[in-house]
């Protein structure tokens, strides 16, 4: 997944919701130490955004500061496009569409 | 100047995907993949290119634009704008990407369990060019998102200015999922 450019700070955050979740699958996918290559592995990814998009709120509302900041809105959209978009040039946007709809 | 017109409105989001993709069939020659339509998703009462204080989440506003949406010159504060083809407001190009991102703007707007309206509003390239200095550049990172990004080293008055007048000529379509508002 490419967190290259401006977007170093979205890895961390990813990460840090990964860790918090105990998603060991994604952590390894966000770190670009493993590739997404299944359908069963990109709905966890597609899942696991829109989960650590309700967490990301939830820590908002509580006001909680996350690396430094309170409230991940710009983060949340910049980890939307990477992730949904890692997952079109992966051949899995079926799966995005299908989970994001669901969520 | 004029507020932006809306001139419709949806319901369901089957509906919005009707108006959608009618209007990418209409504008955009899809065989040599030149942009035909942008859309945005617009939280009210924010405008389709600008914020109004206290609904720009947890950003700094200055004159209506939001400090993480552009890069500012730091040696003069927030006056000066400089180019980066990787920041801007965001727009989407297809549908299927419109639908999450305004998904995820509508659950951010009020809470998780209290998502809210986010009207659509679109721009159509074939009828009039971006302002000087403005242009839509692709995400590298995603092929169906775009950033209304600046090219050139503008001020911040010019920038809003721009704003505007992209605002003013944009078409912007109600959110009624929630029922009337």
């Amino acid at each position: 997944m490419d967190f290259s450019g401006n977007d170093q700070k979205a890895q961390l955050i990813a990460l840090h919701y990964a860790n918090q979740f105990n998603e060991v699958e994604v952590i390894e996918i966000i770190k670009n130490n493993r590739s997404v290559d299944s359908k069963k592995t990109a709905i966890k990814l597609a899942k696991f955004y829109w989960d650590m998009l309700d967490a990301s709120i939830d820590d908002y509302e509580k006001k909680k500061e996350v690396l430094g900041e309170i409230g991940l809105q710009y983060w949340m959209e910049r980890l939307l496009n990477i992730i949904s978009g890692y997952l079109s040039n992966s051949g899995y946007e079926e799966e995005w569409e299908k989970v994001s709809d669901e969520a | 100047m004029d507020e932006t017109q809306y001139i419709g409105q949806f319901k369901t989001i089957e509906d919005l995907g009707d108006i959608v993709n009618k209007l990418i069939n209409d504008h955009r020659d899809a065989k040599n993949g030149t942009l035909g339509v942008m859309f945005r998703v617009v939280v009210p009462p924010n405008k389709p290119t600008s914020y109004q204080e206290g609904h720009q989440g947890p950003y700094k506003l200055t004159e209506g634009v939001r400090v993480c949406d552009y890069k500012f010159e730091k040696s003069t504060g927030l006056e000066w704008v400089i180019p980066d083809p990787t920041m801007g407001l965001s727009f989407s190009k297809t549908f299927s990407h419109l639908k999450s991102t305004r998904k995820m703007l509508s659950r951010h707007a009020k809470g998780k369990n209290n998502p809210g309206p986010a009207h659509i509003a679109w721009w159509i390239l074939e009828d009039r060019d971006l302002p000087q200095g403005m242009a839509f550049t692709k995400d590298p990172k995603n092929k169906h998102h775009y950033f209304l990004a600046v090219t050139e080293r503008m001020h911040i008055n010019t920038l809003v200015k721009n704003l505007q007048l992209i605002a003013y000529k944009m078409s912007i379509i109600k959110d009624l999922t929630f029922g009337e508002n």
